[in-house]
């Protein structure tokens, strides 16, 4: 279990992470959420040692970090973080040797992971040559290639293409399984929230919320009504009903996101949509993590 | 992993990736290049220092050929001087290169007309003329009734006695050895200051490329800046070394011939001054490039530094010119921000007391010491604060 314990981070006048406590079990791949500016690579930057906080700790079972036991941790920064002049297996050993691992070793574990992550081909070619996908299975064979315990990886799903977005995916699947550790961060919530079981999300360096994101969902004891519509003017038609508001108009051919409070029955609202137009879509879901966020936000006093 | 296995991983890195590109290869090989070419060619050009050939073509009045030979040796050059039997030979081997001159008609008293191929070099026309003038001199005196004896000793040119006044004298250096003194002024100011903009360069390029996090997971920011600084440390070592070990070698085999006496030393000084200088300016190159946001910073964040090189270098120059005579100019040259450029020429022509090398080498690594503390702490504030370039200030600040 990594742990952040009640850490505080300013930068000058900028408060960038705020008493933010966060629990990362192993065997599942968690995902740091929240906004830009909002203190994940902050957060990631002190678990890594790379910036000291000014109050709490980081805790990895139980105990404090140093810098012998960061050598079991995997990072992956949000950008770049490789030399573009070095061939990929000559970056790749370096950084295995630089964690501790022989000579030998470290060239065995390159070899491996170069033909796990299907970048064999491009061993000896630089890392500024390779395509940006490439570019990227290289940082994060980089992050992996002393099989770390725990494995961090700030925004690694930026920028991917859905093909790599699922083969990433499955990567930290795989650690997870095995026992690692695996924590991401992206701003993008709606794009990740398939992808991982238990979110962090945070604003401003606060935590938000954490959990389960099934559990997350069914918690808010809201429910989302998504409603294509034809020949009705508007959401008039839906404000009569009780405990039914309007979270957004999706504009072309008449979507809509209703919010359904718990008292209110979506048989009812549907009663209601057919006789203002012609339903072509009607399907009751659970609030997404965007949606449940900006609420979080908005109640949250500033 | 420990300390020491850390930073060599970090300098190893830095040797084999740089040592592989072709910039560096291209300068390393034009280097031995030009330390071959210092110790060849002044070999191939000193072949000026061959006897000058002349002839003497006919009756020629005795005595000429002691006369022309103490000539020349009085002007400062070697003559060899031959007969020819006749004009046309004579004429042939002046045309073919064999001669340089040759002398006709040089018996009695009339116009005598040296043979040369292209024109007259001065001092030969000097010897000559002078030689020509002793002799029939001489032959008039005896004429007149002076013993020869007598007339030799008259013509021989008083003896005069030479007694310098300054301590130093015979000290002074030459103008070669000047020449070579801010030639290795303007080599230390080039190679300080090109190892400083690579070790500014390598550690914004960690920070701005975000390598610096990575590493930092498993090294602490001390190994990381001393990796560094050695590696590129060695490299630029290597490559002085490749200049200077031909022209060392050059000054020790046929030094005394070809290079200044002085040339050994300097050498040597050199390298050491290289070793001291890149110690005290290193550290400090590194934390400046800690502190920018872009690599495009680089330039103008270490300027102060490059500024302080090439002060020294200006030193040197200015100051070799009246051999460092100033006291002001002395003491700014024993300072450790100029030492390493003014030190090696002020060893070299021989102005430097023992104690001044002393305690000029004694500043100078201590003063690295200080800039090695100090710049490891900006470094290590710096190497990680993301956003606009740092303020050296706020990063030396608190403990």
């Amino acid at each position: 279990m990594l742990r952040l314990d009640d850490v505080s981070k300013r930068f000058g006048e900028r408060r960038a992470l705020d008493r933010l406590s966060v629990a990362v079990p192993p065997g599942e791949v968690v995902g740091l959420l929240g906004p830009n500016g909002s203190g994940k690579t902050t957060a990631m930057r002190i678990v890594f040692g790379v910036v000291d906080p000014d109050g709490g700790r980081v805790l990895y079972e139980d105990r404090p970090l140093d810098p012998e036991r960061r050598r079991r941790f995997g990072y992956m920064p949000e950008e770049r973080g490789l030399y573009p002049r070095m061939t990929v297996r000559d970056h790749l050993v370096y950084l295995a040797r630089i964690t501790g691992m022989a000579a030998p070793h470290a060239r065995a574990a390159t070899e491996r992971l170069m033909e796990e992550l299907d970048i064999a081909d491009r061993a000896g070619d630089r890392i500024e040559q390779l395509s940006l996908g490439n570019q990227q299975r290289v940082q994060l064979a980089a992050a992996l290639v002393h099989d770390p315990d725990v494995l961090v990886l700030d925004e690694p799903f930026s920028g991917l293409d859905p093909v790599a977005v699922a083969g990433l995916t499955e990567t930290l699947a795989r650690r997870a399984a095995a026992g690692g550790t695996v924590l991401f961060s992206s701003h993008q919530l709606d794009l990740v929230e398939s992808l991982c079981e238990s979110v962090v999300v945070i604003d401003s360096g606060r935590l938000v919320m954490s959990g389960r994101v099934h559990e997350l969902k069914r918690a808010s004891g809201q429910r989302r009504l998504r409603l294509e519509l034809e020949g009705a003017d508007g959401t008039a038609w839906a404000r009569s009903l009780p405990g039914v508001s309007a979270v957004g108009a999706n504009g072309a051919g008449g979507g809509l996101r209703l919010a359904l409070e718990p008292e209110a029955d979506p048989l009812r609202v549907l009663d209601a949509a057919r006789a203002a137009g012609t339903v072509h879509d009607f399907a009751l879901e659970l609030p997404s993590l965007n949606e449940l966020f900006l609420e979080a936000v908005e109640r949250a006093p500033r | 992993m420990t300390w020491w296995p850390g930073a060599r991983l970090v300098a190893a890195r830095e040797l084999l990736e740089r040592s592989r590109t072709r910039s560096f290869r291209i300068v390393t090989a034009l280097l031995v290049l030009i330390g071959i070419g210092g110790v060849v060619i002044p070999s191939i050009v000193g072949g000026s220092d061959e006897p000058t050939e002349l002839a003497i073509v006919g009756p020629a009045p005795p005595g000429l050929r002691d006369a022309l030979a103490g000539a020349a040796r009085a002007v400062g050059f070697e003559l060899r001087v031959e007969r020819r039997p006749d004009r046309a030979t004579a004429a042939r081997a002046v045309r073919g290169g064999d001669l340089d001159a040759a002398l006709v008609g040089a018996a009695g008293e009339g116009r005598a007309t040296v043979l040369v191929d292209d024109e007259l070099d001065p001092e030969l026309r000097a010897a000559v003329s002078e030689a020509l003038a002793v002799t029939r001199l001489k032959a008039g005196l005896v004429e007149a009734g002076v013993a020869p004896e007598r007339a030799d000793r008259l013509l021989a040119g008083a003896p005069l006695a030479v007694r310098p006044l300054d301590p130093d004298a015979g000290d002074e250096p030459t103008g070669a050895e000047i020449g070579l003194g801010v030639s290795a002024a303007v080599l230390l100011y080039v190679a300080l200051l090109l190892t400083g903009i690579q070790v500014a360069s390598a550690v914004a390029e960690d920070k701005t490329g975000r390598i610096v996090e990575v590493l930092l997971a498993s090294l602490r920011p001390g190994q990381i800046l001393f990796g560094k600084v050695i590696g590129i440390g060695l490299l630029g070592l290597g490559q002085l070394l490749a200049l200077g070990v031909p022209l060392l070698v050059g000054a020790l085999a046929f030094g005394s011939l070809d290079l200044p006496e002085a040339t050994g030393t300097l050498v040597a000084a050199t390298i050491a001054w290289f070793v001291v200088g890149f110690a005290l300016y290193s550290a400090a190159f590194g934390a400046l490039g800690a502190l920018v946001a872009r690599q495009e910073e680089v330039g103008q964040a270490i300027s102060p530094l490059s500024m302080m090189l090439l002060a020294g270098y200006l030193l040197t120059v200015v100051g070799g010119g009246d051999q460092f005579d100033s006291p002001i100019v002395r003491v700014l040259t024993i300072l450790p921000p100029f030492a390493p450029m003014t030190m090696p020429m002020r060893i070299a022509i021989g102005s430097a007391e023992p104690w001044e090398i002393v305690v000029s080498l004694a500043l100078a690594i201590g003063s690295a010491a200080v800039l090695m503390v100090l710049g490891g702490r900006v470094y290590r504030r710096g190497i990680v604060r993301s956003g606009p370039k740092m303020k050296l200030r706020a990063a030396l600040r608190r403990g």
